[in-house]
Parts: structure tokens; C-alpha cells; sequence
């Protein structure tokens, strides 16, 4: 059974790369044996939330593990791992990825944005204070993923609309369904950024 | 007029408060003239003994300062949910740790002849590989893979990566066996006996049969007599954090980080399964990414493995599991078929039905189909029931519960069936329902009353009377709410390849099941029978004031430390939650309970923290008394000073009690158990789901447009955060009825899961319909200031009409 992951479809990606240099076709790739193991050393330094940090790595690795797991910075949570919940999300250069499915390799020398930068419990950002007003999470594991993705929306659009709110996230998977609330903490928050609410 | 000229226009202000929420309170006394907690009077008068307890749990619903009012939930709980430091097991990390991955069985059905892990042990970072050669004795591996994701091995390695590099390295020569996985192929002539030589070819426990009344002749007087099939395709929770666990070793003493709805229960898991003494097992769940009852097995069955390589290595192991692994060990709802034959008059009353019920029992052996959801069919007026249960043993996943008890995946084909025979006997299918439901009043015999049905101190002449039950109220309300009136009656009647059309479904709820408190005949006789669930807690008052609440719970979104709290503050006089603080999912702080199931929480948990605010309170009152030399009965407890009502400037502070003793902190100990059974009043809680949705005639497509989803809720003690579980109980409801487990399609019979969330529609932001909560307040007599537990995702399930 052909199981979709990340290794698999770097795998595939590599064979298919190979079988289509010799053959022009690769569709059968994704059942190529398994790669040998070589670990392979990389070290790059990533700007994290303003903050230049140096992480090594192997060239497989995922920006979410070098994020988390090397840096420590374990705010950023990882679900599915298989890019389809949003769980994960960063900002690179201003822009949400799912770090999951994103190399640590493609993020290296770039501005990347992860929830540790958006504020702690002494210095709250209004979309996560609006967000504890509203209950906008319950359980809270998807969070930190949809948090920084709607930074990136309100920092392009003010005065978003809930139907642009919903497009925004639409790739993040909430599983309490606290959607109605996400969205008016999104819509509030830019209202605040505005001037024209005040949070009590 | 310039900008700088023009009036401004005030801040709008945000703040916590209900968005579509609806709070209907019923009157506050009522009597039912069933002897329960209605009539006037501060006590309830229960069963043939005459047992006698305190209405409200002594604290009446009147004059309430924080109870009912809208709250965000208690800061050191909600707000590391957004500032990224909540501790789920996941977020754990050590810097010396090893990782874990699984080796999981691609069989339904094996048994591993040979393993080899010769090459993966020298594979780069690995550190252990434990397999059923060297598992300990005290918790092995299974002999029999008994269904597709079954453990074979467990990597340890530097990284993920390199873990699961070697798991793919380890070779295994499996024995595949003969197996059935699904309904279909264990009810098959050539299905193979998987009931380990105990029952039958087919139907492979003995079936259960339960009769009352006189079916036979009740079907002769049937004025209507009506059969019907309904098929449910399985159901999954599907949490978003991953199952897992990390360990690490100090000396002897293991601390273990889980993912589950109690910590008590997996700690005595860890002990047995290492063999060592539980109290050298510390484990720790405050946070968890959503639990939905269905996730505690798929963690817990791993930690004495991962506690066990941990110890074998020195190092600290995390374990965390693919989705698809996940999913294979979680608990799922179960596929079943239920067939009806119901009779009734020509007024619609249903007089008698006969259910039969096959389930796919997974990897359970014997019965464990949840009896079909028996106990929470609303089924008590029906004079005369037969029901026969099948019970089938398949290679599949275990079932058991999985976003709540299994009750919804049966309560399925109960609607389905009450909205034919109302269409039958040609009547609205509100009305039928409210013809053929139990109202206040209704009388329930042990026989009538389901398989959680049991003795109890409250049974009066054999029966128990419903008390506390808005069946009535949540129709009406929910009938208001959407707009019953305008629905087209006739099914598919409107015009047009989209149609639009209203539809309703109710749901009973076990959860108004009142724990016994410390003092109480029920505790007593509960405790000495042996085997009882206890939920012990702990409150103190220190020296700043401060009132610390330990209790066990892990929150899973939750938040039901916060209504606790409020129930408490209100015991102790508050008018705020500003003196409140939690300390809790830790076993080396919080005293023993069991795990939490059922919405059952705030009545169990929270009734073991109420009666020992009660303790302190008193405490707390004599002491006073004694220093101000003023009469118990003529001090006051206004946020955390207690005065003289005579004379104000007679007064203490909490904190400076809490400063003259010993030790400076005041402690309360109390007890709160499981009623083990249905019981008190019968005051449980009854749902309605009303919703409006459009489908596409040609494609089957589907869109949720609206809903007025209707609780009996008892005194909702936080509203926010009731409004908020809701709103979520609706839209995972809606996904557990529409869509079913993804079986995997490669490999047909086989019910897994090859691509995780990729093949399971889970419901997005762009899937929400638009809603309103409806809380009737049915004041719960039992409960602190009249509250029930509300479940967390009461679920009723919608409809398409």
C-alpha cells in the first residue's frame, strides 16, 4: 500500500526526477524503492520573528522540524503533517506556508513569521486578545496556525470582510469548529487595528 | 468642515458576550407532582426510603453573582492556547530526546513468523528498536495482528527522519491470515470465526435479546404497522493533535506526558505495564488538542512502551503518531444496521417496536456495541419493546466512544425512523416526536430504562420519575427559532432542481446524571459497593488570598476548570474570578480521579470541588467567628472578607484567616462519585437540532444553510463558553452524520486510512451554517444552583427533509 507522506512524495519526487532525465515518463514514481539513507549536513540561518538563528539539518528536513524541534521554538504545531489541516502555518517573507511540507532549505536566509512573534502573555496582539474575548479557540491546537496567517491578511487588508476572512483561512482546519468566532475575531481585531473599537 | 472638526464617533467596544445565543428560563418553581425537587422548599424527598438532600446542592439559583453571566475562561488555561505555550504532549521537548516511529502492520489480519531489525539497528541514529522479542513480559506486544495498523515495532532514533528510515528498513515475514473487517464480510457465509472459538459462524457472539410488555399482541393492535432498514457507514473524531507521549527518566521515577481525558487511569496503565509502583509514575496532560473521547487509546496503550525505551536508553522518547497510524488506534464510532418494525395507532402513539441491531465491533470481543444506544433513545413511553442485538467481532479498529458514547450513530436510525412513521400515520414530525417522547412526569422502570439502568436509592415502588426534563420547550423553542411555520410539509415539494427544506432530530443525553456527594445515602452505599468511581479534589486558601483549585482533569478545550470556578465563587462569595487559580492535569499536584467521559465533568469533578468549597466555607465561617466574636448566622462573605451584617467594620480578610493557620494555607478535602446508574431524579438532558439545508437534486451535493440547535441545559453556569461548545457540537455533528469513516478503496474490506485527513471531508470555515444556541433553563434540582452538565457536543443529528 502506497501511503501519501512527506518522505514518500520527496522520494517520488527525487526517482521521478531521475526516471524522467532517462525515459521522459515517471508515472509509476511513486513506487520507486525507498531512497538510501545518506544524511546529508546542511546549516543555514533562518531570520526568525527578527531574530537571525542558525540550525543544522539534513537536506530532507522540514522547516517545521527545524523551526520546533531544532530551534525550540515549539509554538508552531504540527498535525496532519501531510499539508491539508493549516495547523502548522508560518509566514515566509510575509506569505503563509504550511511548514510540514515546506523544505528547510527553501525558507533558509528568509523573514519568517511564527507565533512566538505576534505576542506573549505580557504583550497580547489584539487579534489574540479579541480571539479570548470571542472564544475563538477552544482546544486551541490549530491556533497558532491560523493566527499567523491572518496577521498576513490584516497586514494587506485592513478592513477585511467575512467572506474574505473565510477565504483567507479557508486552509485551516479548526476541529471544535470555532469558525463563527475566528472569523469576528479577524473582522474585530482589523476594527481595532483601525481605531474604531476598543478591546475591554 | 475639516477632519479635524468633525465629531468623532465613538470606539466601539469588544468584549466578552453571547453572539447568537438564546437563554430561556423556565419558571424557577415547578412541580411535576413527582416527588422531586420542583415543589417548594429547600430539599428533595427521593424514592422508597424517603431520602432526604439538599435542593440545589444548597446553593439556590437566586441572587447569583457569577454563575450565568458570560466569562472568557480562566486566563491560565486560555491564554497559552494563543500565545503558542500550551503544553500539549506534542510541544514537550528535551535536548537529548530520541524520537519514535511505528511499525504497523499492512495486514487486516497476521501474524509476524519472522522479524529481522539486524539492518535498521545499524542504520545512522538509531538508537533501540523494541519488537515482540524484546518487549517486556509485563506488557508485551500482541501475538495477533488483529487489524490493518497493528504495532510490529517501535524505532528510536536521533530524529523522525532516521527513525522512520530504519522502520522501513526492518524486514517481516508475515503469516496473513483470513479475515473480515466490515459488516458485510463478517455476516458473509465464508466469513472466517473470529470469535476465538466462543460463538457462532455468523453473528459471532450470542445475540442479546430484551422484551417488555406484550410485543406480539401490541403488533396485533396496531392500527399501523411499519418496517424500516438504516445503514450507518462508521464515524471518526479525527483530533488535530496527533496521538503521542514523551518519557523521561529521573532515577526511578518516570514523568510521562499524554494526550487523553484523565491522568489518574493512564498513570496505573504505565505502573502495571513497567511492573513498578504507580507512585514512581508522574503524569502530566494539561492541554489537549482536542480529545473527543475517541483519543485516549491511541495514546495510552503506547506510554509503557515509550516509558520502557526511555528507561532502556537513558534518554528522554517522544512518540508521535502518523495520522493514518492515529487513526487506526483511536476509538471510532461503530458501522451498524438497525432494522425496525414499529406499530402504532391511528393518533400516531407508537405502541410497540421491535429494533435488531448488528454492529461492527472492531477488535472488541463479546458484546460492547454500546447495547445499540439503548439508554439514550428517548424511548420510554413505548409500552411494549423487543430488541435483538448482534454483536460481531471484526479486524478493524476498536469502536467505543468517539465524540461521545456510542449513542449518535444509533440515535441515526431512531430519527430516520421516527420521521418515516410520522410521515406514515401523516402527521408533522415535531408533533410525532412530541406525542411519543417522556415529558416530566413519565415513569421509567428498571426493565424500560436501558442498560444503564440500575437500583438506586431513588427508585420509588420500582420506577423512576422524570423530573427535570424539557422535552417540551426545546421543540417549542427550536420551532420558534427556525421557522417552523414557513417549512413546505411536503417532503421534496418545492420547485426546482435545488431544493430547500427543513428538517428536525432529537437527542437525549445521559449527562443529567448527578454524582453523590461526600454525606449523601448514595455516596455512601456507591462507595461501599465496591469498585466505585471517586473523584476526589482539593481547595485551599493561602496567604494572599487566593483560592487554589486542584482536581485532575486534563481541559481539551473544554474549559470546564473555568465552570467550576464559577460555581465555587459563588459559594465563597465572590463576585468575580480574579481570586481564583487552577492547578490541575498532574498527578504530583492534583488528588486521584478517574479520566472524565460524558459531559459528566462539572457534576463529578466539579461536584468533588463544590463540596469542598462548601468545607472551607463553613471553616472559614467559624473561624471568623470565633475571631470576631459574632454569631455564624449573623456573618456575610462578600469577595474574600468576612463581616458582621451588623456591624461592617467587624471583619477578616480570607487571606488573613489563611495567615493565622498553621502553615498559612487552609486546605478542604472532598469526594464526589459516579452514580454508576442513571438515577436521582432522571433530570437528563434532551436536545432538538432544527436546521434548514439545500440540495441538489441531480448531484446529491449538499449545504448546510441554517440551524436552531436546542439544549436543556439546567442553569447554564458560563454562557460563552456554552454558546462557544456548541456552536462546535453542531458542525462536527453535522460531519459524523454525513460522512463516513474513509475506508481505504485500494484495498477493498480493509478500513483504513491511506491518506489521513486527504480522504475525510473534515468540515472547513467555509462549511459553517448560520446559527443560534437555544438554552432552555430547566433548573436541574440536583445540581449546585440548578445546573446540569451540559455534554460537550450534545449531538443531535441533522436531517435532510
Amino acid at each position: 500500500m502506497m501511503r501519501y507522506s512527506r518522505r514518500n512524495f520527496l522520494k517520488a519526487a527525487g526517482a521521478g526526477i531521475t526516471l524522467t532525465a532517462i525515459e521522459g515518463e515517471s508515472l509509476f514514481a511513486a513506487v520507486a524503492p525507498p531512497l538510501p539513507t545518506p544524511i546529508t549536513k546542511e546549516r543555514a540561518t533562518f531570520i526568525i520573528n527578527g531574530k537571525p538563528l542558525v540550525a543544522e539539518y539534513e537536506a530532507r528536513t522540514t522547516l517545521w522540524e527545524v523551526i520546533a524541534v531544532k530551534l525550540g521554538l515549539t509554538g508552531t504545531t504540527r498535525s496532519c503533517n501531510r499539508a491539508s489541516c493549516g495547523a502548522c502555518s508560518v509566514l515566509i517573507d510575509g506569505t503563509p506556508f504550511y511548514s510540514c511540507h515546506t523544505l528547510a532549505m527553501e525558507a533558509a536566509g528568509k523573514k519568517i513569521f511564527t507565533i512566538e512573534g505576534l505576542g506573549d502573555e505580557k504583550n497580547l496582539h489584539p487579534l489574540q486578545k479579541v480571539g479570548y474575548l470571542y472564544m475563538a479557540a477552544d482546544c486551541g491546537f490549530c491556533t497558532a496556525g491560523w493566527s499567523v496567517t491572518a496577521k498576513a491578511l490584516l497586514d494587506k487588508n485592513l478592513n477585511p470582510s467575512a467572506d474574505e476572512v473565510k477565504s483567507a483561512l479557508a486552509g485551516h482546519i479548526c476541529r471544535c469548529a470555532a469558525y463563527s468566532a475566528i472569523v469576528r475575531t479577524v473582522v474585530d481585531t482589523a476594527a481595532v487595528l483601525r481605531g474604531e473599537a476598543e478591546i475591554i | 468642515m475639516s477632519q479635524t472638526q468633525r465629531p468623532r464617533t465613538p470606539k466601539r467596544k469588544i468584549e466578552a458576550g453571547l453572539h447568537s445565543a438564546i437563554i430561556v428560563n423556565q419558571p424557577m418553581v415547578r412541580n411535576f407532582s413527582t416527588g422531586g425537587g420542583h415543589s417548594p422548599g429547600d430539599t428533595l424527598v427521593e424514592g422508597d426510603e424517603k431520602i432526604v438532600t439538599k435542593k440545589w446542592q444548597g446553593y439556590p439559583p437566586e441572587n447569583l453573582n457569577v454563575v450565568g453571566k458570560p466569562q472568557p475562561p480562566l486566563a491560565e488555561v486560555a491564554i497559552p492556547r494563543y500565545t503558542g505555550k500550551a503544553e500539549y504532549a506534542t510541544r514537550i521537548s528535551f535536548p537529548n530526546m530520541l524520537f519514535a516511529k511505528l511499525l504497523a502492520s499492512p495486514h487486516p489480519r497476521a501474524r509476524v513468523r519472522k522479524l529481522d531489525a539486524t539492518k535498521a539497528a545499524q542504520m545512522p541514529g538509531v538508537a533501540y528498536i523494541l519488537s515482540a522479542q524484546n518487549a517486556p513480559k509485563t506488557y508485551p506486544f500482541p501475538e495477533e495482528l488483529f487489524f490493518q495498523g497493528s504495532i510490529v515495532a517501535i524505532v528510536a532514533a536521533e530524529t523522525e527522519d532516521l527513525a522512520e528510515d530504519a522502520v522501513e528498513a526492518i524486514d517481516v515475514d508475515y503469516e496473513v491470515l483470513p479475515f473480515a473487517s466490515s459488516l458485510s464480510q463478517i455476516m458473509s457465509g465464508n466469513a472466517p470465526d473470529l470469535s476465538q472459538g466462543r460463538g457462532q459462524r455468523r453473528g459471532n457472539t450470542a445475540p442479546s435479546v430484551v422484551q417488555y410488555g406484550d410485543v406480539e399482541k401490541a403488533f396485533q393492535d396496531a392500527d399501523i404497522i411499519k418496517e424500516f432498514t438504516y445503514y450507518y457507514a462508521g464515524g471518526v473524531v479525527a483530533p488535530l493533535q496527533p496521538c503521542g507521549s514523551v518519557a523521561k527518566w529521573d532515577g526511578d521515577k518516570v514523568t510521562v506526558w499524554g494526550h487523553g481525558q484523565g491522568i489518574y487511569p493512564p498513570r496505573a496503565i504505565i505502573a502495571r505495564g513497567l511492573g513498578i509502583d504507580p507512585k514512581n509514575v508522574r503524569f502530566i496532560n494539561k492541554w489537549n488538542g482536542g480529545t473527543f473521547g475517541g483519543v485516549r487509546q491511541a495514546s495510552e496503550k503506547f506510554y509503557p512502551w515509550v516509558a520502557y525505551i526511555a528507561k532502556m536508553t537513558g534518554r528522554p522518547v517522544k512518540l508521535t503518531l502518523t495520522k493514518d497510524q492515529e487513526l487506526a488506534h483511536m476509538q471510532v464510532k461503530p458501522e451498524n444496521i438497525q432494522k425496525f418494525k414499529v406499530g402504532a395507532k391511528k393518533d400516531g402513539r407508537i405502541v410497540v417496536c421491535q429494533r435488531e441491531y448488528f454492529v461492527n465491533n472492531g477488535e472488541r470481543s463479546g458484546g460492547g456495541g454500546g447495547n445499540g444506544g439503548r439508554s439514550e433513545l428517548y424511548l420510554h413511553v413505548v409500552p411494549n419493546w423487543k430488541e435483538i442485538g448482534h454483536d460481531y467481532r471484526t479486524n478493524s479498529m476498536t469502536i467505543g466512544a468517539s465524540r461521545s458514547n456510542m449513542q449518535q450513530e444509533f440515535k441515526f436510525g431512531w430519527e430516520q425512523m421516527m420521521d418515516e412513521m410520522a410521515e406514515a400515520v401523516g402527521m408533522d414530525p415535531v408533533q410525532f416526536r412530541l406525542l411519543n417522547v417522556q415529558k416530566p412526569g413519565t415513569k421509567v422502570s428498571l426493565a424500560s430504562g436501558g442498560p444503564t439502568m440500575a437500583p438506586v436509592p431513588e427508585i420509588e415502588n420500582g420506577f423512576l420519575t422524570y423530573d427535570s426534563f424539557a422535552s417540551v420547550e426545546v421543540m417549542e423553542e427550536g420551532m420558534k427559532a427556525i421557522g417552523w411555520d414557513k417549512r413546505n410539509s411536503v417532503p421534496g415539494g418545492n420547485p426546482g432542481r435545488v431544493k430547500r427544506g427543513f428538517g428536525v432530530a432529537m437527542s437525549q443525553h445521559h449527562a443529567g446524571r448527578v454524582g453523590y456527594h461526600e454525606g449523601e445515602v448514595g455516596f455512601e452505599r456507591v462507595v461501599k459497593r465496591g469498585g466505585a468511581d471517586v473523584y476526589e479534589s482539593e481547595i485551599e486558601l493561602n496567604a494572599e488570598g487566593n483560592i487554589i483549585l486542584r482536581f485532575a482533569q486534563p481541559d481539551s478545550g473544554t474549559n470546564h476548570g473555568t465552570g467550576i470556578a464559577m460555581a465555587i465563587a459563588e459559594i465563597l462569595g465572590f463576585t468575580n474570578l480574579r481570586h481564583i487559580r487552577l492547578l490541575w492535569g498532574d498527578s504530583d499536584l492534583a488528588p486521584p480521579a478517574p479520566g472524565w467521559n460524558s459531559g459528566l465533568t462539572t457534576q463529578l469533578q466539579g461536584g468533588a470541588l463544590c463540596t469542598a468549597a462548601d468545607k472551607l466555607r463553613k471553616d472559614l465561617l467559624n473561624r471568623a467567628s470565633e475571631l470576631l466574636k459574632v454569631d455564624i448566622g449573623r456573618l456575610q462573605i462578600r469577595d474574600a472578607v468576612i463581616s458582621s451584617k451588623d456591624d461592617t467594620k467587624k471583619a477578616v480578610t480570607f487571606a488573613a484567616l489563611a495567615r493565622s493557620n498553621e502553615g498559612r494555607v487552609i486546605r478542604q478535602h472532598a469526594s464526589c462519585c459516579h452514580p454508576g446508574a442513571i438515577g436521582r431524579a432522571m433530570n437528563r438532558g434532551i436536545g432538538a437540532c432544527f436546521v434548514e439545508v439545500e440540495v441538489d437534486t441531480w448531484t446529491g451535493n449538499w449545504r448546510f444553510i441554517r440551524a436552531a440547535y436546542c439544549h436543556d441545559t439546567g442553569n447554564v453556569i458560563n454562557p460563552l463558553l456554552a454558546e462557544a461548545d456548541m456552536n462546535g457540537s453542531l458542525v462536527q455533528s453535522s460531519q459524523v452524520a454525513t460522512e463516513a469513516i474513509p475506508w481505504d478503496r485500494e484495498f477493498p474490506g480493509t478500513r483504513h486510512f491511506s491518506v489521513g485527513y486527504l480522504s475525510y471531508r473534515l468540515p472547513t470555515i467555509m462549511d459553517v451554517p448560520e446559527q443560534t444556541q437555544v438554552f432552555v433553563n430547566s433548573w436541574n434540582p440536583d445540581g449546585t444552583s440548578g445546573r446540569k452538565d451540559l455534554p460537550k457536543r450534545l449531538s443531535a443529528l441533522l436531517q435532510e427533509q
